[in-house]
């Protein structure tokens, strides 16, 4: 291909986008807000995400350690929890502190508190706290941990696991499905769209198979216009969605609200994933439009 | 150059266009086809540009054999060739010169070489002062000369004309036909279907006669005596 077709080309691809302009108009409509929905679902997910991190930091599992363990033993499991590759972190606590937790808990004073009669034997196990690098691991790692005969009982508070983890899930699959829905849909619209040119230019389509234009020549001013149409709609759809994201993050600032903040205070900032977000709509417009185009003129290339 | 073998076609709905053609046209010959309305003189063309698959037979043009050609190759094909269409074919919203110089830019040509065969070729068929003007602002005879110029435009060793002096005066188709005979001169193979005896009678080329389908004679490689 020379330069002076791939001219005529992008020229013929902008003057389809011109001539078909109310549909080109509606694709590009269809299209951005199809990439806003799936940009703001990701941006959504990675923030609750985020949140769902803080929150596992909280949720520790507890080991509750055998009182009549050796030193040997003792250390014999801290190497077995050091190995575990699923904990993030871990603490150990003596009989000693985990008593002056439990009283503090408890808000009593340990001089005359109901722990008083125990001074001499402290039924409060030693224990070690563990944090997980995936929250989902937590019952595996409880088994595990239960089953050496250092521990007596492992637990951690499953019924926040387990709602946090099958919130992720739901989210995901609905997810999953919107995008699918959409993504299909802005495929209509825009391979409609192109129908249209395509009918329009029918003609010409006719005339260029006779004289012996190939069916990559005669289908590029179209892949053209999907992907100026995906093009134009991506970077649409990444001012609307920063205007929205920022919007939300000024409401969250201004509000006073307890848990707004503590959101906020976990939110990922526009900055950093703005790239990523760019260069996202933009494939996938591309990606869209190119797809849509292609099946759209395949009808008349038979001749 | 251009060979039928026991070609036959048979449209889907039945009808027989084309039974059992045998036929060779040597490179650089000039040849007239006759014959009524039905006769199967365009379905003849059509074969040749694989617009139609034969039903039967062998098809070669130059170095193709259309029974066996890809489907990716027939652009390439339709390059070696230029039609002359009975309907002209031209693209209304562009000017004649545009519509010469398309033909040409959707074939690759390059630019520099569009800019200068345009109006050369424009100029060969009379039509220089038109080259801004669109199809429709044009006579049926202009048309068909810009549809003649634009079959010319890429220089191509063979060209099918499909009643190319159906629209006009007989002083104009004249002058037509002569230019046609001039390039092929020049050593283009040249297939003219035409309606007009009285041309056929004053240029003593090959002449094809078909009926039904059938050839109902062929005069043969003609001197040429014009
Ligand atoms: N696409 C088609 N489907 C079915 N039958 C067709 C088709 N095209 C042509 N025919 C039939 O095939 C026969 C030959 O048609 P063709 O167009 O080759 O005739 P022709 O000699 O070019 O006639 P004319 O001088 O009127 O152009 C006719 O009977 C016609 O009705
Ligand atoms: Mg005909």
């Amino acid at each position: 291909m020379n330069w002076g077709s791939f001219k005529y080309l992008v020229k013929q691809g902008i003057s389809n986008i011109w001539i078909n302009r109310l549909m080109s108009f509606a694709s590009i409509g269809v299209l951005s807000a199809c990439l806003v929905l799936i940009g703001g679902a990701m941006l959504l997910s990675l923030n609750v995400r985020e949140v769902f991190y803080k929150v596992e930091g909280q949720n520790e599992i507890r080991a509750f350690i055998e009182d009549d363990v050796t030193d040997k033993e003792m250390e014999e499991l801290r190497v077995h929890i050091e190995k575990m590759d699923k904990i993030a972190t871990y603490k150990f606590i003596s009989k000693d502190d985990a008593l002056i937790e439990a009283q503090d808990m408890m808000g009593v004073d340990p001089e005359e508190g109901i722990f008083e009669d125990y001074k001499y034997g402290n039924p409060i196990p030693a224990n070690y706290i563990i944090t997980l690098k995936d929250i989902s691991d937590t019952q595996e790692v409880i088994d595990e941990l239960e089953a050496l005969p250092m521990i007596y009982k492992a637990n951690a508070l499953m019924s926040v696991v387990e709602t946090l983890t099958g919130m992720e899930k739901v989210l995901l699959m609905f997810g999953g499905i919107i995008v699918l829905v959409l993504v299909l849909a802005s495929l209509v619209v825009i391979s409609n769209s192109i129908r249209l040119t395509v009918f329009a230019r029918r003609r010409e389509i006719n005339i260029m198979k006779y004289v012996g234009a190939t069916n990559g020549f005669i289908r590029l001013p179209f892949v053209v216009e999907g992907v100026l149409v995906g093009l134009i709609a991506a970077v649409m759809a990444f001012l609307m969605l920063l205007g929205i994201y920022e919007g939300i993050n000024y409401i969250v600032d201004e509000s006073s609200v307890g848990i707004l903040a503590s959101i906020k205070a976990s939110s990922i900032a526009f900055s950093e994933v703005w790239m990523w977000v760019l260069i996202g709509f933009a494939g996938g417009g591309t990606f869209i439009g190119a797809l849509g185009s292609s099946g759209a003129i395949r009808k008349y290339l038979k001749v | 150059m251009i060979e039928f073998k026991g070609v036959s076609k048979v449209y889907p709905n039945g009808t027989v266009a084309l039974n059992d053609i045998d036929l060779f046209i040597e490179k650089g010959e000039f040849v007239f086809i006759l014959g009524h309305s039905g006769a199967g003189k365009s379905t003849l063309l059509k074969l040749m540009m694989r617009e139609e698959k034969a039903t039967k037979g062998t098809i070669v043009v130059g170095n193709y054999n259309l029974t066996k050609i890809k489907n990716r190759q027939i652009p390439y094909l339709r390059r070696r060739m230029g039609f002359v269409f009975q309907d002209f074919r031209l693209i209304p919203n562009l000017t004649a010169y545009d519509n010469v110089a398309f033909a040409m830019r959707v074939t690759n040509i390059p630019s520099r070489e569009i800019r200068k065969r345009v109006p050369y070729i424009l100029h060969l068929v009379g039509l220089s002062n038109k080259s801004r003007v669109y199809p429709e602002q044009l006579s049926g005879g202009e048309q068909q000369r810009v549809a003649l110029a634009r079959a010319l435009a890429h220089n191509p060793p063979i060209i099918v004309a499909d009643e190319p002096t159906g629209n006009i005066d007989p002083e104009l188709s004249y002058e037509i036909m002569e230019l046609l005979s001039e390039i092929n001169r020049l050593g283009t193979t040249i297939l003219v279907v035409t309606h007009e005896q009285e041309m056929v009678k004053n240029f003593h080329k090959r002449t094809i006669k078909l009926e039904d389908g059938n050839i109902l004679f062929d005069t043969g490689k003609q001197g040429s005596t014009t």
